[in-house]
């Protein structure tokens, strides 16, 4: 009893540092994460894509194309503040001194667990803040904003979890291109980035039946069921359970490659 | 003398092509693969979507800008890397080359370490995009000059933000401040045209990032429709963008290297 308590206790001395470490940032970084990220892509994705790339637009279509490109930043910010473990085993080594006080995979836990609620407050303006700059030219007449943000921290805890165990099974920081290029940008471009899941079904019942082994697309598909509803999208339940199970087994994931990472035997 | 340098440039280029051969087919087949989910998305999916389909080889055209700014960024990368902790630098400075020599070797270099792995992907895309390719007039013989200037103002370009920054502010605020407005704000992923009668103030400030140039310049070189930005309207826009990349280098070298 004494030892699960000391163990809490540690995990929540890590947690509180790793926020106090990222909360006195640079004014840069908060300027960069609540004001200029968000602008550019609001105003790129929302505005410019929809009526550049495609004809005969609705609010409903934009609100469509503006819940999928939810995805980029989950991935972008959750692969940020999880890559960092890999740099750590490489160089600094920080999670050595980590490891001697607290149970490693309580060690790997807080590191999902705190840069999925970091990312979480970092991306919570980007929703309001997107309805004002773009007003009626996306239709929230039936979201459901409690949803939007419970599917954006299940969508981060997910992403999170991968990528620490991305961060665990790579050799070495140079192999973070490839992370992209094979598995980050095909599951951002096949995860429902524009082309909602019922679509990629109208096209090929069997492409679509596959693509849903990409944890991405129960992100985009929650997203618009929450931004436009209607059963056109994967409902809730699914979206929910599916990511919650995607969660469950990154997080054992990253637990066995970080086992592995440290000792070989 | 020309003959010393040349020869010491040689060396410089070889060790480069050497490094890059030694890891290529693995970040061929990155590509090959981003370049297999472009095309499949934007021949297949997106049409689906309501995206004409005239818009669909630009489209495609423009996102070959995405590999080469990445090869650009890595070559800032590792020149800021190399200024910041391990100073290969400061050794070729030794070197008896002219400094200018010397900065044109890193340019040159990555000119030839993006043209060889973008001309495959553009061409693979092309033959993959089918029927979707409809080249109208293209100007077969622009189009490889259009192609060397977008490569030398990125290299200049590159090497001038490795310079002028420094190292917290180069990994805090590169792409948050010059690199994802200039993609997002120009003409790469989206037709120019397009975005005009989308709105006019975006198309304007399109006109002023170099960005727009290159994805245009390509399109119009490649299918000749008259909606892109012609061709020989982007190679002299490429060259002012370019000289003025060279101008701010030169300034930044001399801060970086020799504060005084």
């Amino acid at each position: 009893m004494n030892d699960t308590m000391r163990s809490l206790k540690i995990f929540g001395y890590f947690l509180y540092r790793d926020f106090y470490v990222n909360m006195f940032k640079s004014r840069d970084f908060w300027i960069n994460s609540i004001i200029l990220y968000p602008l550019v892509a609001i105003i790129s994705f929302g505005y410019l894509l929809p009526r550049t790339f495609f004809t005969g637009i609705t609010p409903l279509f934009v609100t469509i194309i503006f819940a999928g490109n939810s995805i980029i930043h989950i991935l972008s910010q959750s692969e940020d503040y999880n890559i960092g473990l890999l740099e750590d085993i490489e160089h600094d080594r920080y999670v050595d001194y980590q490891i001697t006080i607290l149970s490693p995979r309580l060690v790997i836990f807080e590191r999902i667990l705190f840069s999925s609620l970091f990312t979480f407050l970092l991306l919570l303006p980007y929703y309001p803040i997107g309805k004002l700059l773009l007003q009626s030219t996306i239709d929230t007449s039936n979201t459901n904003w409690f949803m939007i943000f419970i599917m954006l921290y299940l969508g981060l805890f997910c992403f999170c979890a991968y990528h620490a165990m991305a961060a665990c099974v790579m050799k070495g920081s140079y192999q973070i291109m490839q992370l992209w290029a094979r598995f980050n940008i095909p599951m951002i471009m096949l995860g429902g980035l524009w082309v909602p899941w019922y679509t990629m079904k109208a096209f090929s019942p069997t492409v679509a039946y596959i693509l849903l082994i990409n944890p991405a697309i129960y992100i985009t598909e929650g997203f618009r069921q929450a931004f436009v509803g209607g059963d056109q999208f994967l409902p809730y339940w699914i979206c929910i359970s599916a990511l919650a199970a995607y969660s469950l087994i990154f997080t054992l994931c990253a637990f066995y490659f970080f086992k592995k990472k440290l000792d070989h035997i | 003398m020309l003959t010393n340098n040349m020869r010491i440039f040689g060396a410089l280029l070889q060790r480069d092509i050497k490094v890059l051969f030694s890891n290529f087919g693995s970040r061929m087949i990155d590509n090959v693969i981003v370049v297999s989910i472009n095309v499949f998305l934007y021949r297949y999916l997106a049409p689906l979507l309501g995206m004409p389909a005239h818009l669909v080889a630009p489209s495609y055209i423009g996102s070959i800008m995405m590999p080469m700014v990445f090869i650009g960024f890595s070559l800032a990368r590792n020149m800021m890397v190399d200024l910041h902790y391990s100073s290969v630098i400061e050794y070729k400075l030794t070197l008896p080359l002219p400094k200018k020599w010397l900065f044109a070797s890193y340019i040159v270099s990555f000119m030839i370490e993006a043209a060889l792995i973008t001309i495959p992907l553009l061409t693979i895309g092309i033959f993959l995009l089918g029927d979707f390719y409809v080249p109208v007039a293209p100007h077969w013989f622009a189009t490889p000059i259009v192609y060397a200037c977008s490569l030398f103002f990125l290299g200049t370009f590159f090497l001038f933000l490795s310079f002028n920054y420094s190292y917290e502010w180069f990994e805090q605020n590169l792409w948050a401040r010059r690199l994802s407005p200039m993609f997002c704000f120009s003409a790469t992923f989206y037709v120019w045209h397009r975005i005009y009668a989308a709105s006019p103030i975006f198309g304007g400030l399109a006109l002023l990032n170099p960005f727009s140039y290159i994805a245009e310049g390509i399109r119009s070189g490649l299918l000749g429709n008259s909606e892109f930005i012609w061709v020989w309207y982007c190679i002299p826009a490429l060259l002012f963008a370019s000289i003025l990349s060279i101008l701010g280098l030169t300034v930044a070298i001399k801060k970086r290297i020799d504060p005084v």
